[in-house]
């Protein structure tokens, strides 16, 4: 799957002007968005003294590392250095950046190189409901769920059509990115089904 | 059982614990190097300390804390010589404990620039974040690393502050896990307050930090002075326990250093030239007992 | 009356009392305790003031309050005229007594595992990381619940001593190394928390909240 678009939250969780941390498949990543809006994905890690950047905060359309407050730009070159305000940074300083994409109230993002083919598509009628924490790892969770290689399946649930997004976070964790289908659906009793999934493939899932 | 340390890490004085917590007749297992440690004091007070599998090792009892070394003393604990001064308060801070290695807690420790991010509206503020240049030296007969004539504008520096200062700075290496810095007293400018960091390290990337503060200060009460370095240095954990690698890379191109940086750049050479491993990301390969070191 | 609080600055519980005095805009006077490394809270003179050594400890004239919950409690019955921070309306309030005694029940292993982290201070928790982050995730679980409804805290569409009695339980977990990475909802709520007039920092909330 490395290198396949793999989801990593919902939309309306990182609205602008935001940085939060991203584990996808073990990596550290920072996913954030521009005061204007602009979605990017950087490795979690400033170049300078190795402080993880998901705890800095926006300005504007740069990431500033809580550590020293280094501008890093929406490209990943680094903008600004405090401690010496007339240096102009080096192009070649830069922070690694990955692909991310925007589909159907989802986030997408690859640690490769983008691949050339769009992220799945959503259905025209989902709300984003949820992301639930699972405390397995993505292959035990996406058996449960019947997802084979896919990273968004639908699933039936005490009659509510969920469209879940399977993010592998770590060797023990995996995320699901919950939207739901129909327009007359209640929210709140689909989470409670949602909820009552999630609890039955950690007691299935759990290791003897 | 210490022969696998390498002798710049198992000769030196490393912090064990503060005096205070040692009362006498009282015994504590600590960790040191990746070992555990017996220290004891006896009814007539005399701290004594042993590897728990048998061997005695030396131990020193300065500056409100007590401390060991693994191996044989290459030499004397560090001369703090302030501390003859007898119109300066002491106060301990106790043991904050880090997931990080002790030689970042160091690093960090000597670093001006992340005053105005990190300590905003104490140590520094974000619309005057400029470091200007500073000396560094290796300093060979006490085989410490210094750093002179570093200058900071400063909100609050230190407790007793009422308003914000220029600071000027001292940076003393005394250890490869000791430090501690000379700072204006803004009680009486004419000669500096003293605030040191002695880290136990535990584990490569985990480390006890033992804050102390040796300053000119009659108006604050001693757990104001407490509380004020306690503040700095839980501000300065969340930044240390999220740096990555937790290990210190010694190698030049793993991160970017800048001007500001000079004494860490100093640090680092002569840690590399000393031949520490333990707590550095090229020794972790000699050292088994980090696990989760990213 | 004046206000005394008996206070720690790194501690969780002190730091409800001081947010619950600064979005009630009270003035207070500070009483520093040594509690690391001094274990002041042990001694007969605070035992005194808090039969549990439990701290923070809020002094108003003759009433000396050393639970949390009650400080809480207090504060908003006592000097919140508009009756915002612990609704009086019943239905609302049990709602808001409900958060406020999930914040300092459950949620407080929270506190546990950050007192671990730092100080390596024993816990009557047998497993303080395993409960923190499962009680996050109920937090997360019911925040989640109140975005559906389209209210932005704890107990409704207003802020109430239960986001206060449970922000520091969040945004200090990063001091137990709990990054929130999988609990954006509870991220979000931080945030709007830390927006609020009167809102007090405290060494270990991260800026990024």
């Amino acid at each position: 799957m490395r290198g396949g678009w793999c989801p990593i939250g919902l939309s309306q969780d990182l609205p602008a002007g935001i940085a939060a941390p991203v584990i996808l498949d073990g990596r550290e990543l920072v996913a954030w968005r521009t005061g204007e809006g602009v979605l990017r994905l950087f490795e979690d890690r400033c170049p300078h003294r190795g402080m993880r950047l998901s705890f800095g905060f926006v300005r504007g359309d740069a990431l500033v590392c809580l550590y020293h407050g280094w501008r890093w730009g929406a490209d990943g070159g680094c903008r600004a250095i405090p401690a010496h305000p007339e240096l102009t940074p080096p192009k070649s300083l830069v922070v690694p950046r990955f692909a991310v994409r925007e589909a159907g109230g989802l986030v997408w993002a690859a640690l490769g190189d983008g691949p050339d083919d769009p992220p799945p598509e959503t259905p025209a009628d989902v709300r984003p409901l949820a992301t639930l924490a699972i405390d397995l790892p993505a292959d035990v969770v996406s058996a449960a769920l019947g997802a084979g290689e896919e990273r968004l399946v639908e699933k039936e649930e005490a009659g509510f059509a969920l469209l879940l997004a399977i993010q592998p976070v770590d060797a023990r964790r995996s995320s699901l990115h919950v939207l739901l289908r129909g327009a007359d659906a209640s929210p709140l009793a689909a989470l409670d089904a949602a909820e009552a999934l999630r609890m039955r493939i950690e007691r299935e899932g759990a290791p003897a | 059982m210490t022969r696998d340390l390498e002798p710049a890490v198992r000769d030196a004085w490393h912090v064990l614990c503060r005096s205070a917590d040692l009362a006498p007749g009282a015994a504590t297992r600590l960790r040191l190097l990746s070992r555990d440690v017996e220290v004891a004091r006896n009814a007539a007070g005399t701290v004594s300390a042993r590897l728990l599998d048998g061997e005695a090792v030396a131990t020193r009892e300065a500056y409100g804390h007590v401390f060991a070394c693994l191996g044989t003393p290459a030499a004397p604990l560090f001369d703090i010589a302030e501390f003859a001064e007898d119109d300066r308060r002491l106060a301990t801070c106790g043991a904050v404990r880090v997931r990080a290695s002790g030689l970042r807690l160091v690093e960090n420790f000597l670093d001006m620039a992340h005053f105005p991010f990190v300590h905003t509206d104490l140590l520094g503020v974000e619309e005057r974040p400029e470091v200007p240049r500073y000396d560094i030296e290796i300093r060979r007969d006490v085989d410490e690393v210094w750093a002179t004539n570093c200058r900071f504008w400063q909100p609050r520096a230190a407790a007793s502050s009422a308003e914000g200062q220029m600071s000027e700075y001292l940076y003393r290496v005394a250890g490869p896990f000791a430090v501690m810095l000379y700072k204006t007293c803004p009680a009486d400018p004419s000669r500096f307050d003293v605030i040191g960091l002695l880290i136990r390290p535990a584990e490569p990337d985990l480390s006890y930090a033992y804050a102390f503060v040796l300053v000119l200060d009659e108006a604050s009460s001693e757990t104001a002075i407490v509380h004020f370095q306690q503040t700095i240095f839980l501000q300065d954990r969340i930044v240390l326990e999220n740096q990555r690698p937790r290990l210190l890379p010694l190698a030049p191109n793993a991160e970017t250093p800048t001007r500001a940086d000079m004494s860490s750049v100093a640090y680092r050479r002569w840690l590399k030239e000393k031949g520490v491993r333990y707590g550095t990301v090229e020794g972790l390969a000699g050292h088994g007992e980090a696990e989760g070191v990213p | 009356m004046s206000l005394v609080l008996h206070d720690w600055e790194l501690s969780a519980d002190a730091y409800r009392a001081r947010l619950a005095l600064g979005m009630l805009d009270l003035p207070y006077t500070k009483v520093p305790v040594d509690v690391v490394p001094g274990r002041e809270t042990d001694t007969p003179a605070f035992r005194a003031l808090s039969p549990t050594g439990a701290m923070p400890v809020l002094v108003e004239g003759d009433l000396v309050l050393s639970e949390i919950g009650a400080i809480l409690i207090h504060l908003a019955e006592r000097h919140d005229p508009a009756g915002t921070w612990l609704p009086r309306e019943p239905a609302r309030r049990a709602r808001c007594l409900d958060r406020l005694l999930f914040a300092l029940g459950s949620l407080r292993a929270c506190d546990a595992a950050r007192d671990a982290a730092l100080f390596e201070t024993p816990s009557r928790i047998a497993d303080p990381l395993a409960e923190a982050r499962a009680a996050l995730r109920v937090l997360e679980s019911l925040l989640a619940r109140r975005a559906l409804a389209g209210e932005a805290f704890l107990a409704g569409e207003e802020p109430t001593i239960a986001d206060l009695a449970a922000f520091p339980a969040a945004a200090l977990a990063v001091d137990w190394g709990e990054d929130l990475a999988l609990l954006p909802k509870t991220r979000l709520w931080t945030r709007r928390v830390r927006a609020l007039p009167g809102f007090t920092t405290m060494p270990g909330v991260p800026e990024f909240l």
